[in-house]
């Protein structure tokens, strides 16, 4: 969950899980409300070492506030990616996306990787250079549920809901 | 093409707005308590009904007609067979949606549409049908009589077995592991009918017991010797569910659970970074998901021997049926753009099964219509209308089957327990598709 709908949810999720105070499953299910902030955020300027990424961080769109969620088009939306002793951060995080928002990967990793994004169609792949920062970006032209995966690792990084 | 981590899908349908799971939680709930109160007293489906059709019975019955229809099936696996033994191993290679969209989702629209089709038709009774009949022996006689406690207790473990390939089985669409399933499943299954005879097919073929549980709620039923045009909820409660049926609708219901469990952030987070391997999380998980079904709708179910005449252990099996509509609730729910989308990838895979560029049946050069996911509130109101439709007709037919099953005073108090606990799995069912 990220950014501002975290409280909200949480709330009522709470009281949906009383409605079906029976279920064993719903109370396991409030235990997510739990997960820590995603990596998301303004970010620095960093050297652009994807081929494939078009952006360059001189004429990149800024990126939102601090306080407003990802949810506006007009502002890419920067995720910050961790990758170290075989483990993810973030990792399943989930983050909403406007259909047509640039999303931009600066990825960090002490192995070489790929970063797969299923974005539909042939998908947006960014290979990663052990303790070289990686930049990428892609925009999501549909709405649906897309997953970013470590290709090396076989983990999730986040995925993304795209409106 | 990127090769998804789980599944063949790339894109899936986005979370449940929370508007519609309080929504549907509040109409599940208002929706059961009125009929508990208000609904009739005496049973009303006693008797299946119906239209008979003498003419449709004439044409399905027909020998030739059916010959048609298993050589076309067994024909299409044949094709299907020849993309899994011969093809590339790629996700291109149809055997994949064949197997995990074209069977797994596909049999249910097939089942709800054509009834008994798939027990008719069955590839697997066909092979076996051709061995005897090369041995010049009676596909019925078997070496040995499989005990009737037996019922559909095989197939129950052989749809852990497949919803463990599905959702655990690492690797699962790759060629080398498939056909090492596929080749478990024909063996289990063509030995043991040449042991027990053809019933072990209708006992242990995971998709022959899903297919025809589901015929249960087609509209099309066989009364003695003639196929009738039946109201579906009189059809579902006429059925005499098999020792079993019960483990047979708790993987159902259990697997596609697990299925959404294991896309919520929490199960992610916490598999990923934990150090036991994911593959203990993942058994562990959807064995506790089908155990967690199996053991309450049992307990609840039970409840009623207090007022009933029959044995507490006899009533699970009795109301069985009236979990039915929400396992089709939640198919629909978390399959339908699965069957709708990758199914079409499958169609056209299908032209070319070797990967050579062949455009046998003429789809090879269509596209994938996936228009479907731009209307994202239409698919979460048809998710919501599949889950708290399905529950509604549960409730109606659990109400039925209690007031027929439990004298008229207690039938209210009876059924309150097993009530509440498919309020519990529908509510459940709407958390899991807002995927936290």
């Amino acid at each position: 969950m990220y950014g501002k709908a975290v409280t909200p949810m949480s709330a009522r999720a709470a009281n949906s899980a009383l409605i079906c105070g029976t279920m064993t499953l719903a109370l396991l299910l409030g235990g997510c409300t739990s997960s820590p902030e995603p990596q998301v955020s303004a970010s620095p300027p960093s050297p652009v070492s994807s081929p494939s990424g078009p952006s360059s961080p001189a004429t990149s769109p800024p990126s939102p506030p601090a306080s407003s969620p990802s949810l506006n088009a007009d502002y890419a939306l920067t995720i910050n990616i961790t990758i170290a002793r075989g483990k993810t951060v973030p990792s399943g995080e989930k983050i909403n996306v406007r259909v047509g928002q640039k999303v931009i990967l600066n990825v960090t990793s002490d192995t070489d990787d790929e970063i797969h994004a299923h974005i539909g169609g042939e998908g947006y792949e960014l290979p990663v250079q052990a303790g070289t920062p990686a930049r990428g970006s892609f925009t999501l032209e549909d709405p649906g549920s897309f997953e970013v995966e470590s290709h090396h690792l076989e983990k999730i990084i986040v995925i993304l809901n795209a409106r | 093409m990127l090769v998804p981590l789980h599944g063949i899908a790339s894109r899936h349908d986005l979370p449940l707005p929370f508007s519609f799971v309080v929504i549907g939680a509040v109409l599940a709930l208002t929706i059961s308590f009125v009929i508990l109160i208000f609904a009739w007293r005496h049973p009303r489906f006693e008797r299946v009904g119906g239209h008979p059709m003498p003419g449709l019975t004439a044409v399905v019955d027909n020998p030739i007609v059916r010959l048609v229809a298993r050589v076309l099936v067994l024909a299409t696996y044949a094709w299907a067979g020849l993309a899994m033994m011969f093809g590339q191993d790629l996700l291109t290679n149809p055997i994949f949606g064949f197997v995990y969209v074209w069977m797994w989702v596909g049999l249910v629209p097939i089942s709800l549409l054509l009834g008994q089709f798939w027990r008719a038709t069955n590839p697997l009774r066909s092979i076996h049908r051709g061995l005897c009949a090369l041995a010049r022996v009676d596909p019925e006689q078997g070496l040995a009589t499989l005990p009737g406690w037996a019922g559909v207790w095989p197939a129950a473990v052989g749809l852990f077995g497949f919803g463990w390939l599905e959702l655990v089985q690492p690797d699962r669409t790759t060629l080398a592991v498939l056909r090492l399933w596929v080749l478990v499943w024909l063996v289990i299954l063509v030995l043991g009918a040449i042991v027990f005879g053809q019933r072990w097919i209708g006992a242990a073929d995971p998709f022959e017991v899903y297919a025809s549980t589901l015929a249960q709620m087609s509209i099309w039923r066989r009364v003695g010797d003639e196929v009738r045009l039946v109201n579906p909820l009189a059809g579902l409660n006429a059925w005499h569910a098999p020792p079993g049926a019960t483990a047979v609708v708790a993987a159902l219901l259990g697997s596609t659970a697990f299925d959404s469990f294991t896309n919520t952030s929490w199960w992610i987070q916490g598999v990923q970074n934990s150090n036991v391997p994911a593959v203990v999380w993942g058994t562990a998980g959807l064995m506790a998901m089908i155990i967690i079904v199996f053991v309450s709708f049992s307990l609840g179910a039970a409840w009623m021997g207090r007022y009933g005449d029959r044995p507490a252990a006899d009533y699970p099996r009795l109301m069985v049926g009236s979990l039915l509509p929400i396992v089709l609730g939640y198919i629909v729910a978390h399959y339908a753009t699965l069957l709708i989308v990758e199914g079409q990838r499958t169609a056209i895979n299908f032209s070319d099964p070797l990967g050579r560029g062949w455009n046998v049946f003429g789809s090879a050069e269509m596209g994938v219509n996936s228009a479907i996911f731009n209307h994202p509130t239409a698919i979460a109101l048809v998710q919501l209308c599949a889950i708290v439709g399905g529950h509604v007709f549960g409730i109606v037919c659990a109400h039925e089957k209690a007031v027929a099953l439990l004298p008229p005073d207690r039938a209210v108090r009876g059924q309150l327990p097993l009530l509440l606990v498919m309020v519990g799995f529908t509510c459940a069912g709407l958390l899991l598709l807002f995927s936290p």
